[in-house]
């Protein structure tokens, strides 16, 4: 009875591993660029992407109007040919190329441009990142629902290759704007026709330099190269027959993949490289490992309202008695590189760590100004807390900033550490924590991202919890102005108030990206803005 | 029968509804919502997306809805796979941690049983304490130290097998390995255990009075009434399996359903996780039942009554 019992379970556990058999499939791999992906993607809609993983492969799909030099974060022509602006530059007219076709073999227009700016900002689209549309005339008030009137919307295709848009003010960063993912043309037939499932790979429709050919979701996205992308620049194609982006959550295993022959390239925007091990990493892959830039800072928050760091005096003394660079070389040991200005060099509007705005590293100033706050060699001063959220690596750039600011000013610090929705939940209310970190990345690059999107009084969330009427002021002015050598020094001024007259925040280091690459791939370059431009990279030879 | 399956399908429907009553209401009242972000999004436009998903209802009708709705077998789309129905989601994702799960429940009964027997036989000796030693060891080391030692030793070292993904057989053997060895340290002890009791029973006594080897009497007597309990366990042992996956899916990267889980609960994902829970706990009580209606027709004293 029990054996014939046993033998049933056996034969149908049996059944159950030749059913779910593995189907293995041999590959030339010497024709695929394999990459990790953090994160499942959540979206390949344009209009409604907002994380890194999701844009990085939109990148890939869709053309934007404009594009950015990775060098020098000029903007530079995609999809437009060339652009003018107006005299009170609160109009924008792009002229477009006209040989781009949609994979269903459909021109692209400026009809699709129009098509993709009224779809984002309706309300019943709800794309989160329909606010950097707000800078078009009238999609405020239609994407609140507070208008229906779609003819105000500042944006009209002039004929099918002309595409003009209408400011509310005028902005001299706009063709930056326009290269974003909520600006890039969309299929409206493909949408009309299959709603939310457009963008599965049987019903997708798209213009850019890789086709979609599979979408496993939360396992692996497959890219095909399209053979009628040209450049708009050099006219190349691209060369790399497939992308294969692999999911994979663990960094330490994405490193074993890359170091075992199984990915091409590791780290940076994909999948950091863990830090614990960048030394050894180092060592033994000198010619594969490389540092770039990337385009976030890494700073304290203050409660400027809170006891006792609602004194500027304190908020100084606590920025200066930081050592940033024993910070970035023993610490977070990844080429990282102090700050003490907030938006990052080289974006359009940051000063150059040359000139020495901010706070450095200045023990003695520090407790002359921890005194004059009254509190002689930290007599008297209650303990403050620090929070992170969890990280192992928030965690130990806490504990030093603890151990620094006990030992240059005597003050006690306490560090707590939450969840990330919980923590961005308290950094958000009055009582918030007295110091608590944060990253700042670019979205596009301009200070305008960074001084007034931040940290302005009312015209950004503002944890910080920060009055200034000057600042508010400068970072509105330069928001509107047209003339570049103004807007530098309007910034200028703005980072000298934020960072070195205020202390209203304590920027600690310019993040940086490690990467390990595989000599196979040739004309590899990391773009530090998110979407990488694969599109110019070459293979060469197999793992 | 009848009468026992109904009132097992009675209690099991009350249960998933208490499983989904706490698990929404925990949820709301976990601090931060799905579309908090860095960047935190302007007012208004998190207004257009609560009302795009509903959420801009009050509590309970959001509530009532999502049961209506889950009834029907709609479970909502995932916030952060925009879009994405959860039933797919699952339907995606289940049948990989199936397959883990029941590779590894495979190689815990092959490697266990045998090991547990051999201690059982050899009561008190070396092969027992080499059992019960190596036993020993496979509950301890957890498998969020075991995976990464396998993949670092036969993947990284000996290159015999890939490192992480789920493709072919060969990316396979160590995610098993390091889920099964734990499943075949419980079942041998369990085993090991439930036969030194067997022996010690009159039947035995008798079976070995009438002159049988040993070997029978352990083979034919003993060990097929010790596998009773073995069996009993077999059911919740394979859902504890199956929601135990959580960690070897993360570090092998296998796109299951334990290290999606996992990830839906930090994005505050409410959909996902009410659809993973009630499917867990549906699980469990599926597999009980099961094994209460094994267990009957495995031993004729049982009564389902």
């Amino acid at each position: 009875m029990l054996n014939t019992l046993l033998r049933r379970h056996l034969l149908v556990l049996g059944g159950l591993i030749f059913l779910t058999a593995p189907v293995g499939w041999a590959q030339d791999v010497s024709k695929i660029l394999r990459l990790p992906q953090m994160s499942a993607i959540p979206s390949l809609d344009p209009g409604l992407a907002q994380d890194s993983s999701s844009i990085e492969v939109i990148e890939q799909l869709f053309l934007g109007l404009t594009d950015y030099d990775p060098k020098t974060y000029e903007v530079l022509p995609e999809l437009a040919t060339d652009w003018s602006a107006s005299a009170d530059s609160r109009t924008y007219t792009f002229r477009m190329r006209q040989d781009v076709k949609w994979s269903n073999g459909d021109p692209v227009t400026a009809q699709d441009i129009e098509y993709a700016i009224r779809r984002n900002v309706a309300p019943d689209t709800a794309s989160p990142y329909a606010y950097v549309l707000y800078i078009l005339e009238g999609a405020e008030a239609l994407n609140q629902g507070k208008s229906t009137d779609f003819s105000t919307l500042g944006v009209r295709a002039v004929d099918d290759y002309t595409v003009e848009f209408r400011l509310t003010q005028p902005a001299g960063f706009f063709p930056a704007m326009a290269g974003l993912w909520t600006y890039r043309p969309l299929p409206r037939k493909a949408i009309e026709a299959h709603g939310t499932a457009w963008t599965e790979p049987q019903n997708i429709v798209t213009n850019g330099s890789y086709q979609l050919k599979a979408w496993d979701k939360g396992n692996q996205l497959i890219l095909a190269r399209n053979p009628a992308y040209r450049d708009a620049v050099t006219k190349q194609g691209a060369q790399i027959e497939e992308v294969h982006y692999y999911i994979t959550p663990e960094s330490s295993t994405g490193l074993a993949m890359f170091e075992n022959g199984e990915l091409d390239v590791m780290g940076g925007t994909f999948l950091s490289i863990p830090s614990a091990e960048i030394d050894r990493i180092k060592r033994e892959y000198p010619d594969q490992f490389s540092v770039q830039p990337d385009l976030c800072t890494y700073y304290l928050g203050v409660n400027n309202e809170r006891e006792p760091t609602n004194n500027p005096l304190v908020r100084k003394a606590l920025s200066a008695a930081i050592d940033r660079k024993t910070l970035v070389e023993r610490v977070t040991r990844g080429g990282q590189e102090p700050a003490t200005t907030f938006t990052r060099p080289p974006i359009f509007g940051s000063v150059d760590p040359k000139e020495g705005v901010g706070i450095g590293y200045n023990p003695e100033q520090a407790r002359r100004w921890l005194a004059e706050a009254g509190y002689p060699d930290g007599k008297g001063f209650p303990t403050i807390i620090y929070m992170h959220n969890t990280s192992e690596n928030h965690a130990k750039v806490a504990q030093a900033v603890q151990a620094m600011l006990k030992r240059n000013l005597g003050i006690e610090v306490r560090v707590e550490n939450q969840e990330w929705k919980v923590y961005l939940k308290s950094t958000a209310q009055p009582d918030a924590p007295h110091l608590f970190r944060f990253g700042w990345c670019a979205d596009y690059p301009d200070a305008n991202n960074w001084l007034l999107e931040v940290f302005h009084p009312t015209k950004s969330l503002n944890r910080i919890r920060w009055q200034n009427a000057e600042y508010a002021e400068l970072t509105e002015k330069a928001m509107g102005s047209t003339n570049p050598s103004e807007r530098l020094k309007l910034y200028r001024r703005a980072e000298q108030i934020l960072n070195e007259e205020q202390a209203a925040i304590i920027p600690l280091y310019f993040y940086t990206a490690n990467y390990l690459v595989h000599p196979r791939v040739k004309n590899w370059f990391h773009m530090a803005l998110g979407g990488q431009q694969i599109r110019n990279w070459r293979l060469e030879g197999s793992p | 029968m009848l009468n026992f399956l109904l009132r097992r399908v009675g209690s099991g429907a009350l249960s998933l509804f208490v499983i989904a009553m706490l698990v929404f209401f925990l949820l709301q009242a976990l601090p931060g919502g799905p579309f908090d972000s860095e960047k935190s999004l302007p007012p208004e436009i998190l207004r257009n997306i609560e009302a795009y998903y509903g959420l801009d209802r009050p509590l309970w009708e959001q509530f009532l809805r999502y049961l209506t709705h889950a009834i029907q077998g709609d479970l909502g789309v995932s916030y952060s796979q925009r879009d994405l129905p959860v039933v797919d989601l699952i339907a995606q994702r289940l049948p990989i941690s199936m397959e883990l799960g029941v590779y590894s429940m495979l190689l815990g009964i092959l490697l266990g049983l045998p090991l547990g027997a051999l201690a059982a036989a050899y009561h008190n000796r070396w092969p027992d304490f080499l059992a019960t030693f190596l036993a020993i060891l496979g509950r301890s080391i957890p498998n969020l130290a075991l995976a990464p030692l396998l993949a670092l030793f036969f993947g990284l070292y000996l290159k015999w097998l890939p490192i992480a993904r789920w493709t072919g057989w060969d990316s396979k053997v160590l995610p098993t390995v390091a889920l099964g060895l734990g499943v075949a340290a419980l079942i041998s002890r369990l085993v090991r255990s439930s036969m030194l009791q067997v022996i010690q029973e009159d039947f035995v006594r008798t079976a070995r009075a009438k002159g049988l080897s040993t070997f029978t009497v352990l083979g034919r007597h003993v060990l097929r009434n010790a596998l009773l309990p073995v069996l009993t366990i077999l059911g919740p042992l394979f859902a504890y399996t199956l929601t135990g996956t959580l960690v070897v899916e993360q570090i092998f990267s296998i796109p299951g359903l334990g290290s999606y889980f996992i990830t839906s609960i930090s994005n505050r994902d409410y959909p996902v996780v009410m659809g993973v829970y009630l499917l867990y706990g549906l699980l469990v009580i599926v597999l009980n039942t099961l094994v209460d209606i094994l267990y009957a027709w495995a031993d004729p004293r049982i009564r389902l009554e």
